[in-house]
C-alpha cells in the first residue's frame, strides 16, 4: 500500500469514527429531548378570598400561586417570589432563632440587636452570612455561638430548598377561616402556610411525598393526603403534626370535613370516615378501582365518584351504599349536590343528574359534552356550569340538563382540567392550562369571559 | 400528520396499551411482569421476519467477495452493467437487500409505541392519568386495572432508573446480541471490505453505548423492554446458528491483527452457474459462508438431481 493510499485509509477510519460519535451525539440529544416522560403541570383551581376587605383571587399556574386583584391581571404578590434574595425566611423559622438567641448568655440589648438581624434575614442571598457574623461577635458561648451558626444553615438550606422545587400544583389551597393564612400543597410534597396580605412565608412542613389533592381546612387544623398512602393533620397556626394515618392505597383528593368527620378517598378505591383524632370510623371499599374524587356530603350521604366508572352514594352513618351510578368513563370530578340532585361529571364527556335518594336520572339523557370532563364542575346563578377537557363551557338549567335559554357554549380553545370556582353567585372562575384566568359572569345565558393572563 | 398520528395510535398505541394493561391485570398487578410476557410474545410473533433478516444477513455476507469483485472491474466504468450484474448476483443468492433492513424497520414502530405506551400507562402524573382514561377500551376488566403499580422489583417503571442498573444491562446484552449478528471480522481485501468491516465492528459497541445511555432517559419499563428483547433476541440467534458462537469472541473488540493490510480474498468456496433458481447458503463451524449451487443442480448422495422436478 502507498503512502497515499494508507493516509486515505487513516482518513477515511477517522472520518468513520467522526461519523459514528456525530450519530451517537445525535441520537443522544433526541433521547434527552424526547426521552424523558412529561413532567407534571398541575390543575389548581381558583380560590376567590377577602384580604383586608379587597377582593383577592388565588389562581395556580403550574409552580406557581398568584394573588390577583380582583377582576384583573395585576398581581399583589406571587408564590415562590420572583426576588428570593429579599424574602424573607418563614415567620416560624425566625421563631426558632429567635428562640435560639433568647438562650444566649448575653444582655437583652445585645439580644434585640441579635433579633434584628433575624428579621432581615432572606431565603437566599447574604443576609445569612450578615446574622451568622453578628453572631460570632456576640458574648454568646462557643458552644451557643456553633448552635446558633449551624441552625440559620439548616433553615435557609431547607426553605432554599422547598421554594426551589415546587414542581406542580394540583391540590386546591387551603384559606383559614378569617383569610388570613393559605395554605399550598405541592407535588413535591410540600404544605407552605403563607400570609395572605404580602405572601410571606408563615411555615413550611415536608410531608415527604407528593400531594395531588388540597388542603382541608377546619378550625384550628389542617388536613391532606399525599402518595404516600398518609393522612395527615396538622395544627394551622404552627403547622405541627397531630397524626398521621395510613390508607392502602395513595390519597389523592381533598379531605371533606362535616362535622366531626373528616372522609378521604384513596386509589385503592375506599372511601374513609375518621374522627377528628385520626382513628377510623367505618370503611367503604365497594368501589372495584380507585377513587380519585374528593367526597361530598350531603343531607345523610356521602357521594365519591370512581375509577370503576361509577358514582356512589354512601351512608354517612355506617358507610353502607345506597345506590351507585354507571357511566362510561371514570369520575373523578368531584358531583355538587343541590336541591335534591346530585350533579356528576364523567370523563366520558357527560354530565348526569340523579335523585340523590334513589339515582333515579332526573333528566331526560345525560348531557353531552363532546369532550372528557375533569373539572369540577359548580352551581352559580341558578345554572350548572361545567367546563370539558377541550375548553367548551356550559351552563345548564338544573332541571332540565339542557344548556340556559340555549346558549350555545363558550370556546376558550384551551384545555381545562382546574375545578371550576365561583365566589357565591356573581362570577364563575375558570382556570385552563394556558396560563390565564378566565371569569365568567354567573347571571343570565353563558357569555363570553374576561380574560386575565397570569403574570410570567 | 396528524392523521398519522391518529392512525399510529389507533393501530399500535391503544391496542397494545390495552393488552398490557390486561396483562398486567392477569399477573395480579404486576405490570413489569406484563412487559417481559408481552416481550417475549412479540420476539414470537416477529420470530418469521426476524429469521429472514438472519438469513439475508449471512447470504449478503457470503457473496461478498463477488460483490467486491464486481464493483472492481465495473465501478466507474459501466454502472449498467455494474446494476444488473449485482441484481443478477442477488437473484442468484436469494439474496433480497430489502430482508435484512424490514425487520428492523417492522420492529420501530413497535419500540415507538412502546415508549408511548409505557409513558400513557405508566405517567407518573394526574395529566398523563386523565389520559389514558380516554385510550382505554370500555370493558371493565381494563378499566378497573387503572391506576396501575409501575414498581417491579427495584424500579419505577414510569420513571428513568437511577440505579444505573438497566442502562447497563441493556448496553450489556445488546452487545452480546451485537456480536451474535456481526461476522467474525476476516482479512480484507479492498478498502471497501474494510471499511464495511470496521463499519461493522463499531456497530458492535455503538449500538450498545446509544441504547445504554437511551435507557438512562426513557422510563424503566422501555428499558425493561429492550433488556428482555436484547435477552430473548440472544437466546433464539444462539439456537438458529445451532449453537456454534464461540463465546470467546465477546472479548474480542477489533478485527484481527493484519487486517488493515491487503490480503487475497476469501472466495466463496462454489460459484453458482447462472441460473434463475436462488441458490443457498451453508454456513461452516467457523462461520464461513459457502454459497451452495441453486437446489436445481444440486444432486443427492448417489448422485442423482435432487429439487425442483
Amino acid at each position: 500500500m502507498t503512502t497515499t493510499n494508507v493516509s486515505r485509509e487513516t482518513f477515511r477510519s477517522r472520518r468513520l469514527g467522526v461519523f459514528g460519535l456525530v450519530t451517537l451525539g445525535a441520537l443522544a440529544l433526541i433521547a434527552a429531548a424526547c426521552g424523558q416522560p412529561p413532567g407534571p403541570v398541575g390543575w389548581a383551581g381558583a380560590v376567590p378570598i377577602k384580604v383586608d376587605s379587597q377582593n383577592l383571587v388565588l389562581v395556580n399556574h403550574k409552580s406557581h400561586l398568584y394573588a390577583l386583584n380582583e377582576d384583573s391581571s395585576v398581581a399583589k404578590w406571587q408564590f415562590p417570589p420572583k426576588d428570593k434574595a429579599s424574602y424573607p425566611i418563614s415567620s416560624d423559622a425566625a421563631a426558632h432563632l429567635n428562640a435560639t438567641i433568647d438562650a444566649f448568655s448575653i444582655d437583652d440589648t445585645a439580644k434585640t440587636e441579635l433579633k434584628k438581624r433575624v428579621a432581615d434575614v432572606s431565603v437566599t442571598g447574604p443576609t445569612g452570612d450578615a446574622l451568622k457574623q453578628a453572631i460570632t461577635a456576640s458574648g454568646a458561648t462557643e458552644q451557643q455561638k456553633s448552635d446558633a451558626k449551624t441552625r440559620v444553615d439548616i433553615v435557609l438550606s431547607f426553605e432554599k430548598g422547598a421554594l426551589g422545587n415546587l414542581k406542580a400544583l394540583y391540590g386546591d389551597t387551603g384559606v383559614s377561616a378569617d383569610g388570613k393564612t393559605a395554605f399550598v400543597p405541592t407535588f413535591r410534597g410540600m404544605v407552605f402556610a403563607l400570609d395572605t396580605s404580602n405572601g410571606n412565608l408563615r411555615w413550611v412542613r415536608d410531608a415527604g411525598a407528593g400531594i395531588v389533592g388540597g388542603i382541608a381546612v377546619d378550625g384550628d387544623r389542617i388536613y391532606f393526603g399525599t402518595k404516600a398512602n398518609r393522612l395527615y393533620a396538622y395544627t394551622a397556626q404552627t403547622g405541627e403534626r397531630q397524626w398521621e394515618f395510613r390508607t392502602k392505597g395513595e390519597v389523592w383528593s381533598t379531605p371533606a370535613i362535616d362535622g366531626d368527620t373528616i372522609y378521604a378517598t384513596s386509589l385503592d378505591g375506599s372511601l374513609y370516615a375518621l374522627d377528628k383524632s385520626g382513628k377510623q370510623k367505618w370503611l367503604f371499599s365497594s368501589a372495584s378501582s380507585g377513587i380519585a374524587s374528593k367526597a361530598v356530603v350531603a343531607g345523610d350521604a356521602v357521594y365519591v365518584g370512581s375509577f370503576d366508572d361509577k358514582l356512589y352514594s354512601v351512608k354517612k352513618s355506617d358507610g353502607t351504599m345506597n345506590w351507585s351510578l354507571k357511566a362510561g368513563n371514570w369520575f373523578w370530578a368531584s358531583p355538587v349536590v343541590q336541591g335534591g340532585i346530585v350533579y356528576a361529571a364523567s370523563l366520558d364527556g357527560k354530565v348526569y343528574a340523579v335523585d340523590v335518594a334513589t339515582g333515579a336520572s332526573k333528566w331526560e339523557h345525560p348531557f353531552d359534552t363532546s369532550s372528557a370532563v375533569r373539572s369540577g364542575p359548580v352551581i352559580a346563578g341558578g345554572g350548572l356550569f361545567v367546563a370539558a377537557k377541550n375548553g367548551r363551557l356550559f351552563k345548564l338549567d338544573l332541571a332540565t340538563g339542557q344548556p340556559v335559554d340555549g346558549a350555545t357554549p363558550v370556546q376558550l380553545g384551551v384545555t381545562v382540567f382546574a375545578d371550576l370556582a365561583t365566589d357565591g353567585d356573581k362570577t364563575v372562575y375558570v382556570v385552563p392550562t394556558s396560563g390565564t384566568l378566565y371569569v365568567l359572569n354567573a347571571a343570565g345565558a353563558i357569555s363570553a369571559p374576561g380574560s386575565f393572563p397570569l403574570p410570567q | 400528520m396528524d392523521q398519522l398520528i391518529l392512525l399510529f395510535h389507533l393501530l399500535l398505541v391503544d391496542p397494545m396499551t390495552n393488552v398490557l394493561i390486561a396483562m398486567a391485570r392477569v399477573f395480579g398487578g404486576n405490570f413489569g411482569v406484563a412487559i417481559i410476557v408481552f416481550t417475549l410474545v412479540m420476539k414470537i410473533v416477529t420470530w418469521p421476519l426476524t429469521a429472514s433478516q438472519y438469513k439475508q444477513s449471512r447470504a449478503m455476507q457470503a457473496i461478498g467477495p463477488q460483490m467486491q469483485e464486481l464493483q472492481k472491474k465495473y465501478k466507474g466504468k459501466d454502472p449498467k452493467k455494474l446494476q444488473s450484474e449485482t441484481m443478477a448476483l442477488y437473484r442468484e443468492a436469494g439474496v433480497n437487500p430489502v430482508g435484512c433492513v424490514l425487520p428492523m424497520l417492522v420492529q420501530m414502530p413497535i419500540w415507538f409505541a412502546f415508549y408511548q405506551v409505557i409513558r400513557l400507562s405508566l405517567g407518573d402524573t394526574p395529566e398523563s392519568l386523565v389520559t389514558l382514561s380516554g385510550r382505554l377500551y370500555p370493558i371493565p376488566f381494563i378499566h378497573q386495572a387503572v391506576p396501575l403499580n409501575s414498581g417491579f422489583l427495584f424500579w419505577n417503571l414510569g420513571q428513568p432508573d437511577t440505579s444505573y442498573l438497566l442502562p447497563v444491562l441493556v448496553g450489556l446484552s445488546m452487545y452480546v446480541q451485537q456480536k451474535l449478528i456481526t461476522p467474525t471480522p476476516s482479512v480484507a481485501a479492498t478498502p471497501q471490505a474494510q471499511q464495511q468491516q470496521q463499519t461493522a465492528q463499531m456497530m458492535t459497541w455503538m449500538m450498545p453505548l446509544m441504547f445504554g445511555f437511551f435507557s438512562l432517559s426513557v422510563p424503566a419499563g422501555l428499558a425493561l423492554y429492550w433488556l428482555i428483547s436484547n435477552v430473548a433476541g440472544v437466546v433464539m440467534q444462539y439456537f438458529y446458528m445451532g449453537r456454534k458462537f464461540q463465546w470467546k469472541s465477546l472479548l474480542q473488540f477489533g478485527p484481527p491483527s493484519g487486517a488493515a493490510a491487503p490480503a487475497v480474498v476469501k472466495k466463496a468456496k462454489a460459484l453458482p452457474e447462472p441460473d434463475d433458481t436462488a441458490a443457498d447458503i451453508q454456513i461452516d463451524q467457523s462461520g464461513e459462508a459457502t454459497m451452495l449451487p441453486p437446489q436445481s443442480t444440486r444432486r443427492n448422495k448417489n448422485g442423482k438431481r435432487r429439487g425442483k422436478r
